[in-house]
């Protein structure tokens, strides 16, 4: 008798348990898509600046080049938009903070057409164009390689009571002239949306080019080059709504960096350090080092 | 490489075994060269780039180049990735590459 009770006990502690962590887990996924006031609009600022740098000068090669690659500024420097648009950025059903998802990019490229109506899903593939670069006082011939990775992908980064955060990478490219092949191709598009839960709007909005040295990829006539282009973003805040946010389930920015780089990467499951530290690492556990050079970066579309 | 040899399940896993894995750009060569006090990082932008620029003078592609270095940071092998292309299974040939390497190191 005594023996049934406590058998009875203990499945009933069990039960309550994984009710609790149920419930839990409900409480801790959130559908986006229905907080949205879809009679809201908001108003989207875009920004291009002129390309700043060149590796191998092929914006100046020809009076040809220069006018596909010289003037480039936002088709549409501000544009506002239904904020049923931004349903874009958010998953289809509900998720918890860390999930990733696949975004349509029909949906997204509208954004980007703010900057120029030749936004593209589908990245050219660009198998052996050439360029030469001065290295070590030599003169040498670099082969493009490595496929483009297309599509979009978003993160739930961050959730309070009042405000959910997305984090978003899209790569996507822009046809500049479709009889000279010109194409320019940014490393990639990130940013984030932080939609406020209570009222349905969207309080801040961001997509941007990362600025770092070459971070676009160009391509006209046969030839190509990675140019730098400092800011090239949209953004969109709701001035009524900047009060700090606490938030309660977050992951950090790098990680949900982390997140969609794997998304769009499977190379990105190499752990890899900086050299500082890898050196160190080799040193210490008499590991050998595997270095690999290359022209650009492997982690975006800019090479 | 990146959606090729570097995307292989099987590379993946050996590189995080057996390795520790960097990625340099060609263009930070010359810096590391000269712009670090730290005797270990100058050895090792030495090692590189010395045979990188013997490779370039042979008329080697410089666009992607594998090195493998011990960790006293002297090379142990070298293969520009044009080399790789000639091999019918890229993979497995990266993959032999690897493993050669660790075979050396030891």
């Amino acid at each position: 008798m005594k023996r049934n009770w406590l058998i009875s006990t203990v499945l009933a502690v069990s039960i309550f348990g994984l009710c609790i962590s149920l419930l839990s887990c409900a409480t801790n996924k959130i559908n986006l898509r229905k907080t949205l006031d879809t009679k809201e609009t908001l108003q989207v600022q875009a920004y291009w600046d002129p390309i700043a740098d060149a590796s191998l000068g092929l914006p100046d090669h020809t009076p040809k080049h220069a006018a596909l690659f010289k003037n480039l500024s936002p088709a549409h420097p501000s544009q506002a938009y239904e904020v049923d648009a931004f349903k874009a950025f958010f998953p289809k059903g509900s998720v918890p903070v860390g999930h990733v998802w696949e975004l349509d990019m029909n949906e997204v490229l509208p954004f980007l057409r703010q900057f120029h109506p030749g936004a593209t899903a589908e990245m050219h593939i660009n198998p052996g164009g050439e360029g030469a670069i001065e290295i070590f006082g030599r003169r040498i011939v670099l082969i493009k390689v490595g496929l483009e990775s297309e599509g979009a992908f978003a993160c739930l980064r961050a959730l309070s009571p009042t405000y959910a955060e997305i984090a978003f990478r899209i790569h996507a490219e822009f046809q500049l002239d479709e009889e000279a092949r010109a194409y320019f191709t940014p490393a990639q598009f990130t940013g984030r949306l932080i939609l406020n839960r209570n009222n349905g709007t969207i309080r801040d909005f961001w997509l941007h080019l990362p600025p770092r040295k070459t971070n676009v990829d160009i391509n006209a006539f046969g030839g190509a080059d990675m140019v730098y282009v400092p800011r090239m973003e949209l953004i969109a805040q709701n001035a009524h709504d900047q009060s700090d946010i606490v938030w309660e389930t977050v992951i950090t920015e790098n990680e949900a960096k982390d997140l969609l780089e794997v998304s769009f990467y499977k190379f990105s499951e190499i752990g890899r350090l900086p050299i500082e530290a890898a050196v160190a690492q080799a040193q210490a556990e008499n590991r050998p080092i595997h270095v690999v050079l290359t022209w650009g970066v492997f982690d975006d579309e800019s090479c | 490489m990146r959606a090729g040899v570097l995307s292989d399940s099987k590379i993946v896993k050996l590189l995080n075994k057996h390795y520790v894995n960097v990625f340099v750009l060609i263009r930070d060569l010359r810096e590391l060269q000269n712009g670090t006090k730290d005797e270990s990082i100058s050895k090792f932008a030495n090692t590189i780039s010395k045979t990188f620029e013997a490779a370039v003078a042979e008329g080697v592609d410089g666009s992607v180049n594998s090195f493998v270095l011990s960790p006293q940071l002297e090379l142990i092998s070298h293969l520009p990735y044009q080399d790789l292309t000639q091999n019918e299974a890229i993979n497995e040939a990266y993959l032999t590459f690897l493993k050669d390497s660790l075979t050396k190191n030891r």
